[in-house]
């Protein structure tokens, strides 16, 4: 399942995703975050890290 | 793979604004040129917080639109900016009878975030809805406006 939570807090949001297959994610979230405003920051979520690195041991 | 992302978030679209303040009972007044506050500059609060330290006086009251909510006469008004988007300004003055800028805040909070965050959730919850998502608002316990979208 792929989820999309924004967190919306004093005037920001923070919008965090799960659940998607490669860079699929900033794919749907690219029109949103663009819609909303300025983007201050976008880092990939431990998750995506993980992700990466077993795609690293399996090339291994 | 999955990230995360920090938006400021600004007022662009007015028809999200009106999605935004419906809950609240806000209507929004598309060309109103005014918005009702105290009605002359006193130059008697010097807080950081007040609007003479980023806007000129002589616009104090101007906007392009307005909003209203039903039990406070005083108004938000929506200042376009350069860049296309609305800077929402507001008196907080008073809290009783006809000068009540206060009760915007208890509304809204101080410095309208909070009408701010609706309208972030608003525009989230229409454009992941177009995406396919089920996109619901939720209201978590420390009072975060969340919009959750799944699918």
């Amino acid at each position: 399942m792929e989820t999309v939570i924004a967190r919306f807090k004093g005037g920001k949001v923070t919008i965090e995703t799960a659940g998607f297959v490669g860079t699929s994610c900033q794919e749907a979230t690219a029109a949103l975050e663009k819609a909303l405003g300025e983007k201050t920051a976008d880092r990939p979520t431990d998750e995506a890290y993980r992700a990466e690195s077993h795609e690293i041991q399996e090339q291994r | 793979m999955s990230h995360v992302a920090d938006v400021d978030v600004k007022l662009l679209d007015l028809d999200d604004v009106e999605a935004a303040i419906k809950p609240y009972g806000g209507t929004l007044i598309r060309g109103k040129k005014t918005h009702r506050w105290y009605g002359r500059f006193e130059n008697d609060w010097q807080d950081q917080r007040a609007a003479v330290n980023r806007r000129d006086p002589a616009t104090f009251g101007k906007c392009d639109h307005a909003i209203s909510f039903p039990g406070i006469n005083y108004e938000i008004g929506l200042c376009r900016n350069a860049d296309g988007s609305y800077t929402p300004v507001y008196d907080s003055y008073g809290n009783y009878s006809t000068h009540d800028g206060q009760k915007l805040e208890q509304l809204l909070g101080v410095g309208l975030t909070k009408l701010v965050d609706e309208y972030g959730c608003a525009v989230t919850l229409r454009m992941m809805a177009m995406e396919g998502f089920l996109a619901e608002r939720v209201v978590d316990a420390n009072g975060d406006i969340l919009a959750v979208c799944t699918r």
